[in-house]
């Protein structure tokens, strides 16, 4: 039948040569009018006919089931007409009953049915008293279903022959359809004899039989059907044939039925055409069977699974690592690795970049089986770095959650949706909620990037991850983030773990570096020279070691001293060169501090942020902040979404004047990033941005609109400028502020301005304890002390202190408001080194300026 | 496969394994097993996949692990059920009566005395039957890992036909077959015949898309080459088993004996079915139910002594050769594997009835209570086919009686009758389908005599003299033979084959074999000719005479919308008696007039109707899908008959 989907198929268009027939659908069984018709068969696309498949002859196509049966219309044409003109023509030429039946048979089955009643009529005038040719006319009749035809011929063969079994079947089916079952069996009688079956079809009497069943008269009915049994005995294993008996045997109350037991055959259950057995067993049998294979199927199917679990090795170690589960042989991994284990407890070994045994235990519910897919990983060292991602699928695009695992040694996820591979942008789903899949990635990149991603979430794991990478490898990147992520209850740790690598060979200068600002933080720093005086006894030559020993003098000059002996021994090395260059910082000396800084980039120093940051200082201290622009926009286009060249561009921006493009500047940065952190970081630079730009007053009004800037130092330190100081300090938002020691110089400096002296000293008091404090021997600490001290420090003695040019302004600020008497001096190196715009900018501009508060 | 093809490659089979029984039992297996494995291939296909698809949803990973689960219990399921058809169903039990040991217990001994001396088990159990004949048969073991039960059938009429000698020669014969399990191997190839049988019905329901008719004609194709070489290999195997059980009973009784059984079984055989049966069977015209003695009637026949006719009949078995269709080898051949040749025979002579006969000695008082047994057993088997030929001999005595008063002809006019010839012709059938062919014969004669071209009448009469020797019957069959009347070609060269098989004729056999083979291609190449009409077939002048043409001109003129009519005959290779014509019918109007093609459409309809040439007819259009046919027609010069204007 032709079909179409959504209108791309096959339809048949036009209708010719029709012919209906009131008959019986061969299909569905229903009565109705039957059609028959020329008709072409064409390929359509939204219903239009595109392609001509052919003409078609549709026969008897029902109204009801759209069933049909078709052929090609010339062919069936052709075969009509020679096949009916054969028989025509072999009844012409030989005019007797059978050849007339042959060829009405014919015109029947081609449904030329007005031709067959005029061959019809000339057969009966030929021959008027042939039983025979009646019956088999009838029989045609009744398959036309022209039973009103079929009627009269069968009544006019019984009449001519009443013995004639054709005349009297035929009668009887129409007296059985009429409800005359006694007539019926009268003339049926014949095929109730014995051995009628080897001679004639019994469905007659099986049909009056159910006739006499249908109507309460069960005594008959077990009659007739007494005589099937004796004539087809194979009905004894029929069940609807046993169910018949049984039925009438019911209604007749009888005690015991005729029918023999039922014998049980495997053959019986799997047929339905002549089965002993009713619909209900055979499905069943069916339905057990089918149970039994799928319960079968997904039993096995469960504990294949749960035996061939996957546990993942990801060593990210560099080396290929044994591991060994259990008793099993070990399996060199290198990357990753995959080991096929059945769920339960293990021991897993590894061997080779690391020794380490773990404990593991696969575990998972029993439907979880199919319904989660757990990921078991071994991290041989937590050197690997996995990303576990939950992303959200929804209208217009969802939140993406990203944990990054690292410094576990054992990583254990109930279900991922997506293992080591790429979620897809969109998901099509049926469901209006929010769809959430798992995703985990080995996301081994830049360690540091990957340390500082942790950190943000289990900061053990990170910090393990890190000590594990620096152990394997110094990373100067790896460690300047890990230092820079220092927390004060780390750093005991931190130094046990920096002292346990100083002595590896050749010296690890970064290494060192490391170390030693550490101890500086832990006070530790005294046995610092001495033990590199030990080491530079042996080999005096060593630049690093002169170079290190450097960094640990106390005395101004003779660190530059160490230093230039360190380049002498290796002028290649570019340590002391930055050494220099950071005194030169120190010192204001903007022209030194770039030459420095370039010939130390020259020899591969690689903190870039420091040489920027030198280089940027320099220029805005030197005027050169339209080139300062320039080269941030640069960096800021290499490094599209660091915050720090960003920071640069809008310093650059504001020191150039060109403040109105700061703004554009941070839409621009923003641009990329997800809009849920857009929200979060652009009103913060637009803080900052405002300030800088000297808009105090509209940088208060902004933070003070902006939710997430009511508490940030941008709001404080624009309040400081506009002379709020006051209002600053009273507002308890602020108190999470008060532990930075540099917001609380801040502070004291816009107290001290706003004329609230005792409050002012109270609280430079307290940020002077507090750098001591915290910074220990470092330049910060000594910052602290100098804050602390009661007499005023020399000048020089703040001025070579290392620390950033705009917080060596604040200090001497404050210094300034401590000691009066001195503030010209003071005030003096504190415009020298207000270079920078950067937050506390318009404080020291205004301290310097002697003005009480920030003019617009 | 054709006759000549089979018996060619029945010969071959012959040569190849002659005297290697074992080799043609595993070939023969061979071709079984390629039988089975064929009709289950597609049920084992689809459980081997369905078992195949679970065991990878067993390894496989969810979701496609459950989802792997279900589809193969699904189909392992279906093929499952489609295997349950194939099932071939409980092996069929013999009928008549069982013979218990008890009851027999001289029949019992003897077998048992026989089987000592083949070293075989024993039969589970005997039966007597109506049968001249005795057999072995292989029916359904008491349980699903036991041996079919053996069960062995002596006809009632063999006991009282053959001397004590004779019988037990019988038996050791049959207990040759028990012996070589050739029962069991019978059965085999008749269970899977019964598979392969359930699976052409199957086939007969209307296929339901074109994969199910490729399928099925791929099947069809292969049964038309397996059966026929299985079926000459089965026959072969059942004529090598004839011989090795008469082998093996001439080992332990007097071959002479064998022989000798064989030889009254020869004139036995054509008396009972020649002429006893017909005798009885003849009483249906007068009795409404069949006899209750016919087992004494058929002791009766066996036992009188032989006459003239069973001479003859004896003639001609000892002229009869082993044919390739046939289970067991003639008498000749069998005798000849024994030691003995037809002159042994012949100086025997007819065997005079046994006296004792061996149902005397060997079954004693249980003949009675089986005679009455197997006679009332006959009787309800045979009382439906009796009844209706009661039925029918009444009606024919009513047709003679007098004309009835007839049911009032319906509108149409009167037709020509069929003449006397046509009345004969039906009042001969009906009286050899009451009587037999032998009661008829005076009726054909008649129909021949009043039309002497009645092939009909010409086959039934000349099988019937062919079929006991009168040449007349030969002649008569080999003048329709040589005829080009298709519908009696078939029908007189079975009947000439069935005399020559009579007769022991195996030239002409095989000559009547080459004919009936190069009939039925004819028969087939005509089909397929007449099944269509193309424009690149040959077509030819019409040649319709005079008078026919007229009316069919008349019959066209009298067409309002026709303008013009061509007729051609298309040129036929088979059976060119029968014409097939076409007719071109061209509607009145411009070719390029709209509804012309619907007027010549109705045109066409109404006159495929009307039109009545003297065979197979085609009526076309020049416009639609006959429009090429239409033009190579009336290309032919001669081809138009009718013009409108020019007809008056």
């Amino acid at each position: 039948m032709p079909t179409t989907i959504n209108g791309i198929g096959t339809h048949y268009y036009g209708k010719k040569n029709l012919v209906a027939r009131a008959a019986t659908c061969q299909s569905c069984g229903r009565y109705g009018e039957l059609q028959s018709y020329d008709t072409r068969l064409w390929f359509v696309i939204v219903f239009i006919p595109i392609i001509p498949l052919g003409r078609k002859r549709i026969l008897d196509a029902c109204p009801a089931c759209r069933r049909h049966f078709v052929a090609k219309a010339d062919v069936y044409e052709q075969s009509k007409q020679l096949q009916t003109s054969d028989s025509l023509d072999r009844y012409r030429r030989d005019p007797s009953p059978a050849a007339a039946a042959e060829a009405h048979a014919r015109l029947i089955g081609f449904h030329e049915h007005d031709q067959a009643g005029e061959l019809r009529s000339d057969a009966l005038a030929r021959f008027p008293d042939h039983a025979g040719l009646r019956a088999w006319l009838a029989e045609h009749l009744w398959e036309a279903s022209d039973f009103e035809g079929a009627r009269k011929q069968f009544d006019d063969s019984h009449r001519l022959d009443p013995d004639a079994p054709e005349g009297r079947v035929g009668v009887a089916r129409f007296l059985t359809a009429e409800g005359d079952l006694d007539a019926a069996l009268g003339l049926l009688d014949f095929l109730t004899e014995p051995g009628a079956g080897s001679q004639h079809s019994l469905q007659p009497i099986d049909q009056l039989a159910s006739r006499f069943q249908a109507v309460g008269r069960h005594e008959d009915a077990l009659e007739l059907a007494e005589v099937l049994r004796r004539e087809i005995p194979a009905l004894d294993d029929v069940h609807a044939f046993r169910a018949f008996v049984r039925k009438s045997e019911k209604s007749l109350r009888r005690p015991e039925s005729t029918l023999p037991p039922r014998a049980f055959t495997i053959s019986g259950l799997l047929r339905s055409e002549g089965s002993p057995y009713p619909p209900w067993v055979r499905k069943t049998a069916l339905a057990g069977i089918a149970a039994a294979l799928i319960t079968g199927g997904l039993a096995a199917n469960n504990e294949y699974i749960r035996r061939h679990r996957t546990l993942h090795v990801l060593n990210a170690t560099g080396a290929t690592a044994q591991v060994r589960v259990d008793d099993g042989p070990p399996v060199p991994v290198d990357g990753m690795g995959l080991l096929t284990v059945s769920e339960g407890p293990h021991v897993v070994k590894i061997s080779g970049p690391v020794e380490e045994t773990h404990q593991i235990d696969l575990q998972s519910e029993y439907f979880e089986r199919w319904s989660h897919s757990p990921v078991w990983i071994v991290n041989p060292g937590g050197e690997a770095v996995v990303d576990e991602l939950t992303i959200t699928y929804q209208a217009g695009g969802g939140p993406v959650q990203r944990d990054r695992l690292v410094g576990r040694p054992v990583i254990s996820i109930p279900h991922v949706d997506y293992l080591f591979t790429t979620a897809p942008d969109q998901i099509r789903t049926k469901s209006k909620n929010p769809v959430v899949k798992t995703e985990v990635e080995w996301a081994q990149g830049e360690d540091a990037e990957a340390f500082l991603g942790a950190a943000q979430g289990d900061r053990q794991a990170a910090m393990d991850f890190a000590e594990a990478r620096l152990r394997r490898r110094t990373d100067p990147a790896l460690l300047r983030a890990y230092l820079g992520s220092t927390k004060r209850e780390d750093v005991p740790h931190m130094l046990a773990f920096l002292k346990s690598g100083i002595d590896r060979r050749p010296v690890d200068v970064g290494w060192h570096r490391a170390y030693q600002s550490i101890s500086e933080v832990m006070n530790e720093s005294a046995g610092l020279a001495p033990y590199y005086d030990g080491l530079l006894q042996s080999t005096p030559n060593d630049a690093a070691l002169l170079y290190l020993r450097g960094r640990v003098e106390d005395d101004w000059e003779a660190q530059a001293s160490f230093y230039t002996k360190a380049i002498e021994a290796d002028p290649k090395l570019p340590w002391p060169r930055a050494g220099l260059a950071s005194q030169a910082v120190a010192e204001g000396r903007w022209d030194d501090a770039r030459r420095l800084n370039s010939e130390a980039a020259e020899r591969g120093f690689d903190d870039h942020e420091q040489m920027a940051k030198v280089v940027h200082t320099a220029r805005l201290a030197k005027g050169e902040a339209a080139a300062e622009v320039d080269s941030a926009r640069a960096a800021l286009a290499a490094t599209p979404l660091s915050v720090k060249p960003l920071e640069r561009l809008m310093e650059a921006l504001a020191a150039s004047g060109r403040t109105d493009e700061i703004d554009r500047a941070i839409t621009s940065w923003a641009l990329p990033l997800p809009p849920d952190v857009q929200s979060r970081v652009i009103p913060h630079l637009k803080g900052v941005g405002l300030y800088i730009a000297g808009k105090a007053q509209e940088a208060a009004d902004y933070s003070a609109s902006q939710p997430e800037l009511q508490a940030a130092p941008e709001n404080l330190h624009a309040l400081l400028a506009i002379g709020r100081s006051g209002q600053a300090a009273e507002d308890p938002a602020f108190s999470q502020l008060w532990q930075v020691p540099s917001l609380l110089l801040s502070l004291s400096v816009g107290l001290g301005l706003d004329g609230r002296a005792d409050d002012a000293a109270s609280r430079r008091e307290q940020a002077a304890a507090t750098l001591i404090e915290a910074a220990g021997a470092t330049d910060y600490g000594k910052a602290g002390r100098l804050l602390a001290a009661d007499g005023a420090p020399a000048t020089q003695e703040v001025v070579r202190l290392y620390i950033d040019a705009d917080e060596k302004a604040m200090l001497l600020a404050a210094l300034a408001q401590k000691h009066p008497t001195e503030s010209g001096r003071f005030l003096a190196e504190a415009a020298r080194y207000d270079v920078v715009p950067s937050l506390g900018h318009l404080l020291v501009r205004r301290a310097v300026e002697g003005r009480s508060a920030a003019t617009p | 496969m054709n006759r000549r093809a089979f018996a060619a490659e029945a010969r071959r089979i012959e040569t190849r394994y002659r005297g290697r029984m074992r080799a043609m039992e595993r070939s023969i297996a061979r071709w079984e097993a390629l039988g089975l494995a064929t009709v289950i291939a597609w049920a084992a296909g689809l459980a081997a996949l369905g078992v195949a698809t679970l065991a990878a949803g067993a390894v496989a990973p969810p979701p496609a692990g459950p989802i792997l689960v279900v589809v193969g219990a699904a189909v392992t399921i279906y093929g499952v059920f489609q295997a349950g058809w194939l099932i071939p169903g409980p092996r069929p039990r013999p009928g008549g009566v069982a013979i218990a040991p008890a009851v027999a217990p001289e029949l019992w001994a003897l077998l048992d005395r026989l089987r000592a001396g083949l070293r075989c088990r024993r039969f589970d159990e005997v039966r007597l039957t109506m049968d001249l004949n005795a057999g072995v048969y292989a029916a359904e073991a008491r349980g699903p890992l036991r041996r079919p039960r053996m069960i062995l059938t002596i006809g009632l009429p063999l006991a009282q036909a053959m001397t004590p000698d004779e019988f037990t020669a019988v038996l050791a014969h049959e207990l040759g077959h028990h012996l070589g399990r050739h029962a069991e191997s019978s059965s085999r190839l008749r269970r899977l015949e019964h598979t392969w049988g359930e699976l052409a019905r199957r086939m007969e329901q209307p296929a339901a898309g074109a994969t199910a008719r490729a399928s099925r004609a791929a099947i069809a194709r292969f049964v038309k080459w397996y059966w026929p070489r299985v079926r000459v290999r089965d026959l072969a195997l059942s004529r090598m088993y004839e011989h090795r059980a008469d082998l093996d009973a001439a080992e332990i009784v007097d071959a002479r004996a064998l022989a000798h059984a064989l030889w009254r079984l020869e004139f036995l055989s054509p008396r009972l079915a020649e002429e006893t049966w017909p005798r009885i069977l003849a009483e249906a015209a007068d009795r409404p139910d069949p006899p209750e003695d016919v087992a004494d009637r058929l002791a009766a026949a066996i036992q009188a002594p032989p006459s003239q006719d069973d001479a003859g009949k004896v003639k001609r078995a000892l002229a009869r050769a082993t044919l390739p269709d046939e289970t067991h080898p003639a008498l000749t051949d069998r005798i000849g594997r024994l030691g003995l040749g037809p002159d042994d025979l012949e100086r025997i002579g007819l065997p005079a009835p046994a006296d004792p006969s061996a149902a005397d000695v060997y079954l004693g008082d249980a003949v009675r209570t089986a005679v009455r047994t197997l006679s009332d057993a006959w009787r309800d088997e045979a009382r439906g086919a009796w009844r209706e030929r009661h039925r029918l001999a009444r009606a024919e005595a009513g047709r003679r009686a007098g004309p009835k008063s007839s049911v009032p002809a319906e509108s149409a006019p009167a037709g020509p009758t069929s003449g006397d010839a046509r009345g004969l012709w039906e009042a001969a059938c009906r009286a050899s389908e009451i009587q037999g062919v032998e009661a008829a014969a005076p009726l054909f004669r008649l129909v021949l005599e009043t039309d002497p071209g009645d092939a009909g009448a010409a086959v039934a009469l000349g099988g019937r003299l062919a079929q006991i020797g009168d040449p007349e019957g030969e002649a008569m069959l080999l003048r329709i033979l040589d005829g080009d009347d298709e519908a009696w070609i078939a029908h007189a060269g079975e009947a000439l084959r069935t005399a020559y098989r009579a007769t022991g004729r195996a030239e002409d056999l095989r000559k009547v074999e080459v004919r009936l083979d190069r009939h039925e291609v004819e028969l087939e190449a005509a089909r397929r000719e007449r099944s269509a009409v193309r424009a690149s077939d040959r077509f030819i002048v019409h040649g319709l005479g005079v008078e026919p043409l007229a009316a069919l001109v008349d019959r066209l003129a009298a067409e309002p919308d026709l303008d013009a009519a061509w007729l051609v005959r298309k040129a036929l290779t088979h059976f060119p008696r029968r014409q097939l014509f076409v007719l071109v019918v061209r509607a009145t109007g411009s070719r390029w007039r709209s509804g012309r093609v619907d007027r010549e459409s109705t045109l066409v309809r109404r006159l495929a109707a009307r039109v009545d040439l003297p065979g197979q007819s085609l009526v076309i259009a020049p416009s639609g899908a006959f429009g090429s046919l239409a033009k190579a027609c009336m290309k032919r010069p001669d081809a138009q008959v009718f013009r409108r204007g020019s007809h008056s």
